[in-house]
């Protein structure tokens, strides 16, 4: 008989009143908690019963020996927990790209200073396509820039007084508010290359960084 | 038993030690030491002296051998010493609220024992007093280097087009 058995006996052996157990020791093959008398103080034992009693401690609990445990199955909520923090790893470590964006390349539709995340499974089974916006790495993935895609490979890319022309088509784009007069000779893509620009095209063409970059650069798409 | 123990946490312990020797003694490792001991250098409070802007380029010359050869791309300045580098630098006017370089995701080729190649993102933050708006520039820089006297040194670096402009 566990500690707990023996004070709630010493209980009714000392006052002889029911007493309503609360058993927060774990069982496994019990029943659940009903009101102790003399003759049921003992957990009843019933075959096939696998589910433990629901005790009344949740979440952070002290068990007898002082040691602070974390709901009524510590090993379950371990268990869960590991699985949580790998799949947490898993989704940030392969998955998505924390970004925080910084700057006025892309506005209206991306302010700085807000939070996103770069899918970088997104490209996994399909190429990147033209309107996409697209997180390109640096060196590495601590900073990536955030442009989206006009131009596809093959395509013949040129802009003038700020109008994107694709093949000598000008491109339609709905995410551009306004526009400076930028202006840039055609070039012709490579089969591996993207054509990237920012949104923001009212500002001076000298201080947003645009063009053609490769398709390992491009980590993956913002996720909204 | 207690023998086949201790030579087993002899075993271990010997293992330990070499690994960490071996991390510590890994030229890599000291060139992104080096690398950041740059940036920190280029780095530049918001109240700066003429003494610590001296005190600065003299810890920057440190870092560069006398003939580095510096290129900004295509579009930008192309140095052939240390001292036209350190003119450029002592000459550049950053953000007046100071500026803070940092070096990232720094990859290391060892190409001999005495040579080697470093590609990493250079980050500047910087903030402006007046506005307190913040800016913020990160360019890919490639580097050569070599040990000299047992430091290593910056033979070479030059701008890496991430976007490639036309």
């Amino acid at each position: 008989m566990n500690s707990t058995g023996i004070l709630v006996l010493s209980r009714l052996v000392s006052d002889g009143t029911p007493v309503r157990i609360n058993w927060t020791q774990r069982f496994r093959r019990v029943a659940p908690c009903r009101v102790a008398t003399e003759r049921t103080a003992r957990p009843v034992v019933q075959p096939g019963w696998t589910r433990p009693p629901r005790a009344d401690t949740r979440g952070v609990a002290r068990n007898q020996t002082g040691r602070v445990v974390f709901g009524p199955h510590p090993r379950r909520t371990a268990l869960r927990a590991a699985v949580l923090i790998a799949a947490v790893c898993v989704i940030f470590g392969a998955v998505l790209l924390p970004v925080r964006l910084v700057g006025i390349s892309m506005e209206p539709a991306y302010r700085g200073g807000g939070l996103n995340f770069a899918n970088r499974l997104a490209f996994a089974w399909r190429p990147p396509a033209r309107g996409d916006v697209v997180a390109i790495r640096m060196a590495g993935l601590h900073v990536v820039y955030v442009k989206r895609i006009v131009g596809l490979p093959g395509e013949r890319v040129a802009i003038a007084a700020g109008i994107v022309a694709i093949d000598g088509k000008p491109l339609v784009e709905p995410a551009v508010v306004s526009r400076a007069p930028w202006s840039m000779p055609p070039v012709t893509l490579a089969a591996d290359e993207y054509f990237v620009i920012g949104d923001n095209r009212a500002m001076a063409m000298h201080d947003h960084d645009f063009g053609r970059v490769r398709r390992d650069r491009i980590v993956g798409t913002l996720l909204f | 038993m207690p023998a086949l123990r201790t030579l087993l946490a002899s075993l271990v312990l010997a293992a330990a030690i070499w690994l960490a020797w071996q991390w510590w003694s890994d030229p890599r490792r000291a060139i992104a030491r080096r690398l950041d001991g740059v940036a920190d250098a280029l780095s530049a409070p918001a109240v700066e002296g003429q003494l610590d802007r001296f005190a600065r380029a003299a810890r920057l010359s440190g870092y560069f051998a006398p003939d580095v050869r510096v290129s900004a791309g295509r579009s930008g300045p192309s140095m052939a010493s240390r001292d036209a580098l350190l003119a450029t630098l002592a000459a550049w006017k950053g953000p007046a609220g100071g500026w803070d370089v940092q070096v990232a995701d720094v990859e290391v080729t060892m190409e001999s024992v005495t040579t080697a190649h470093a590609h990493m993102t250079v980050r500047i933050a910087g903030v402006e007093p007046q506005t307190g708006a913040r800016s913020f520039d990160a360019r890919e820089v490639a580097a050569r280097l070599a040990k000299a006297d047992g430091e290593w040194v910056i033979t070479g670096a030059e701008l890496v087009e991430t976007l490639q402009q036309p």
